[in-house]
């Protein structure tokens, strides 16, 4: 079953994500955890002196950096599949806005581009202005939720990509109106 | 009473290697390491199952789903392999 499913003469023009350097952003404690073991290994040498007692201590160290190592990757794995599980899809008729919060906690609501008051964007920084990503915020008619997707990429592309769609929208509606 | 044996009531695990006269010593870690691995393992385990259906599930249409899951088998099985690795 799909999470959502397109209307009759609906159509999907786009599916963004966020911008991928804000995924490396995510990312960069994750590198520091994982040198981590290399700043501890010299205070873990100091113990070479009762490895006959605790065993072969650097397969010891071994393990436990394989250890360590391999709980930041699941760490990294699910910083990545929430990267990919969260987008925003721009249909013709609406924005269907699916959030992978966690691990079987996701949301996914959509509102029509008809209902669409105002969008803004937010390009904060420097990193933000070169690279090119910031934050849109779109407010609908008769609903208090405020739908925003932070970091993606080319806000402002967006924004007038949307608001073409709704001036489309509304022509189309008018043109029903008045018969013509 | 019959007999001088000692009963012991609370005998020290065999995975400590302590001798009474040395005092305190480490455990062996020969025989702990594999424990931990089994259990490291099986929250790995439960975690892969997890992320292939979030991938499954959500992330369908994706041509990624099945090489992005293929990656995590592979980099994890390289860090298992790793650990694992000249343990006795």
């Amino acid at each position: 079953m799909e999470e959502f499913e397109l209307e009759p003469g609906e159509y999907i023009i786009l599916q963004i994500r966020q911008h991928v350097f804000v995924l490396f952003l995510k990312l960069v404690p994750f590198i520091i955890l994982a040198a981590a073991p290399f700043i501890v290994a010299p205070f873990f040498s100091m113990f070479e002196g009762i490895s006959s007692v605790a065993g072969d201590l650097s397969s010891t160290f071994r393990f436990f950096i394989g250890i360590w190592w391999l709980f930041i990757w699941m760490a990294v794995f699910q910083i990545v599949t929430k990267y990919f599980l969260t987008s925003w899809i721009i249909t013709s008729h609406r924005i269907v806005d699916t959030y992978q919060k966690a691990f079987f906690r996701r949301k996914v609501s959509s509102f029509l581009l008809v209902r669409v008051q105002d969008i803004t964007t937010n390009v904060h920084g420097m990193l933000a202005t070169l690279i090119g990503f910031g934050d849109i915020n779109v407010e609908t008619a008769g609903s208090m939720e405020e739908f925003c997707m932070k970091g993606v990429r080319s806000p402002e592309y967006l924004r007038d990509l949307i608001m073409r769609e709704v001036a489309v929208l509304h022509q189309d509606n008018d043109m029903v109106k008045t018969g013509v | 009473m019959k007999g001088s044996e000692k009963v012991d009531a609370f005998p020290t695990p065999s995975f400590f290697s302590a001798d009474a006269s040395s005092g305190f010593s480490l455990p062996n870690v020969s025989t702990i390491l594999p424990a931990v691995f089994a259990i490291v393992f099986c929250i790995w385990l439960m975690y892969t199952l997890v992320v292939a259906y979030h991938w499954f599930r959500y992330g369908h249409r994706s041509l990624l789903a099945v090489p992005v899951l293929a990656l995590h088998i592979v980099v994890s099985g390289t860090l298992m392999l790793l650990a694992t690795v000249g343990l006795k």
